[in-house]
């Protein structure tokens, strides 16, 4: 079955919302098994093996950078950030009328984070784009790739997922 | 102290008091005069990499670069790869801003003068409007004044006096014959993207922990116990290359003290590897056999076989061999520190030595690294510390007692010990 804009909407806000709080096992449970998280260097950037990327992370690699977030050493977040995403402009670009893997329901959207640490409050943008697969318990997502606005400058330290 | 140093020249005396026998004075990362005096005295006269050959592989093409604070552009001129001052000679415009590019010409976009990859002035508006014979040839381009390149790898120097590239590359020069080595067909092509972090710290800290191997239990507990946990939960087989690096940071101190720690002149040193010889993918035999039908079975073994971690070469960047990657470090100004991170693929390896490298400089270099943002946090506290009196000295006086010996443990600070030396000998010659 189609995605509908409300579905694919509740699903990203969701999203946010848990990275927003730190639920980073409930996050987690957002994406399939074979999900990969990507945050490119270069606008337009097609291939994350053979070319560099802020975070390339398949699941199992998401699940350590999660953990990390939570252990008492974090120094790079320690104490925690505090962030705030804002998603909007949520698009549906495609949408396979087969459900499961028979194809993905391709959406975008637009992401403005805020992060505040030590007195001080960092902005992000970016744009988001996510392959969304329907499984039995509904919508996940199998591939999520973030557009920072920023991505070819330079970078001061990241630590929470975008 | 030297904050009353003028024109950017530190007394002699002031920089005798400031590196003591195995300590500095805390002012060098956080003194704004030290940074100018380093600017001048330091990376005016020290060879900077500046970038590869690959990077302009067409006619015309360019990319900018930078020495200390000089921004600069590098082309092809008619006489061999050219730096010149990225700085219109009119107004004083910055020529270029872009990173790379492909430019017929250099064109000022204020009034249009436009300049050949020679640096020659070849034309200007309303040239009647100026004096008799306005003089084309005192507004060319500036060059540095000098550029020297090693099997593909562009340096400068921004000073016409001093030793050699060679000479200032000393042993060094063996890591990068391990880059180019490592390809089968002897060229390395720069990878498109890079990667650039930033650190609100002195561009010093980053040279004083790329090769410590006692902060890695510490700073990257995190990262260590996110790799450990997922070996655990799924088993060895599940650690991918990202999170093998990850683990490899806990191997016991024991481990770090039987490495070893070599040190050169002008402030280098490199540590012995400790990720291994060999790549861990199934494609390591092709590569090996590559290299094997391009130089011999025997000289190949010996290539592959060169087991160094990082080289730090001072003052400008570190270079690892194995994962064909090479950083720039990029000082702004004294609280502030920028770094580029190139990558290389190795003409006639197979594609998974690129995915390797790939794989590694992501996890070293990334400002999201699980193991880069405790680096970076790090480098940052000592800079926020150091400027508050709770202590005039750093200490560096780790394995002080050894220095002595011609070994050295990898654990030993000797090689900071050597950069200060090396700093001090250029801080303490005027120009």
């Amino acid at each position: 079955m189609a995605a509908t804009l409300a579905e694919v909407q509740a699903l990203l806000i969701h999203e946010s919302a848990l990275l927003d709080d730190e639920c980073y096992s409930e996050w987690l449970a957002l994406y399939s098994d074979d999900a990969t998280y990507w945050v490119p260097i270069a606008p337009g950037q097609g291939d994350p093996i053979h070319e560099l990327s802020i975070i390339y992370d398949t699941k199992v690699m998401m699940e350590a950078r999660t953990f990390r977030l939570t252990h008492a050493k974090v120094h790079s977040h320690s104490p925690p950030s505090r962030s705030v995403r804002i998603l909007s402009n949520v698009q549906i670009l495609s949408n396979p009328s087969l459900t499961g893997a028979d194809g993905y329901v391709k959406a975008s959207a637009k992401l403005i984070m805020l992060e505040y640490r030590q007195n001080e409050t960092r902005s992000f943008g970016a744009s988001v784009s996510y392959d969304l697969q329907r499984g039995p318990e509904g919508l996940r997502i199998r591939a999520k790739r973030v557009d920072l606005i920023n991505s070819t400058g330079s970078q001061e330290m990241i630590s929470v997922p975008f | 102290m030297a904050s009353e140093a003028k024109n950017g020249q530190a007394q002699a005396m002031d920089i005798g008091a400031l590196v003591d026998d195995g300590r500095v004075h805390r002012s060098v990362y956080t003194d704004p005069a030290i940074f100018e005096a380093e600017m001048t005295l330091l990376f005016g006269r020290a060879w900077i990499v500046l970038g590869h050959e690959s990077q302009l592989p067409g006619a015309n093409d360019f990319f900018t670069a930078a020495i200390g604070r000089q921004k600069l552009i590098v082309t092809r001129s008619s006489g061999g790869i050219a730096a010149y001052y990225n700085r219109c000679t009119h107004r004083g415009a910055a020529l270029c801003v872009q990173e790379r590019g492909n430019a017929y010409r250099f064109v000022c976009p204020y009034h249009g003068w436009t300049f050949d990859h020679d640096g020659q002035l070849l034309g200007v508006p309303a040239a009647n409007e100026y004096a008799e014979g306005f003089d084309y040839s005192a507004h060319g381009l500036r060059s540095i004044a000098r550029l020297e390149t090693y099997r593909g790898f562009i340096f400068g120097n921004l000073s016409a006096e001093g030793p050699d590239l060679l000479t200032f590359l000393g042993p060094m020069r063996t890591t990068i014959d391990d880059f180019v080595d490592r390809a089968p067909e002897d060229v390395l092509e720069v990878v498109g993207t890079v990667h650039r972090h930033r650190y609100r710290g002195n561009w010093k800290a980053q040279f004083e922990n790329l090769n410590d191997t006692v902060h890695p239990l510490f700073s990257h507990a995190s990262s260590i116990a996110a790799a450990e946990a997922i070996a655990q939960k799924y088993g060895d087989a599940a650690l991918t290359r990202e999170l093998a690096i990850m683990r490899a940071n806990g191997k016991p101190m024991k481990f770090f003290q039987e490495a070893q720690m070599n040190v050169a002149p002008f402030g280098h040193s490199f540590i012995e590897g400790h990720m291994g010889t060999a790549h861990a993918d199934p494609d390591f035999e092709v590569y090996r056999n590559r290299l094997a039908a391009a130089r011999g079975s025997e000289r190949a073994e010996q290539i592959l076989g060169v087991n160094r971690h990082l080289t730090l070469l001072y003052p400008s960047s570190t270079w690892q061999a194995r994962f064909l990657t090479m950083k720039i470090i990029l000082p702004i100004s004294v609280d502030l520190t920028d770094t580029i991170t190139y990558v290389f693929r190795a003409r006639g390896a197979p594609d998974s030595l690129l995915e390797a490298c790939i794989a590694y400089a992501n996890m070293a270099n990334s400002s999201a690294s699980p193991i880069i943002a405790d680096d970076l946090e790090l480098y940052e506290r000592c800079q926020i510390g150091n400027r508050v009196d709770g202590g005039d000295w750093v200490s560096m006086a780790r394995g002080i007692v050894g220095d002595g010996s011609s070994e050295h443990p990898s654990t030993s600070e000797v090689y900071i010990r050597n950069q200060f030396a090396a700093w001090a000998a250029f801080m303490k010659d005027p120009m």
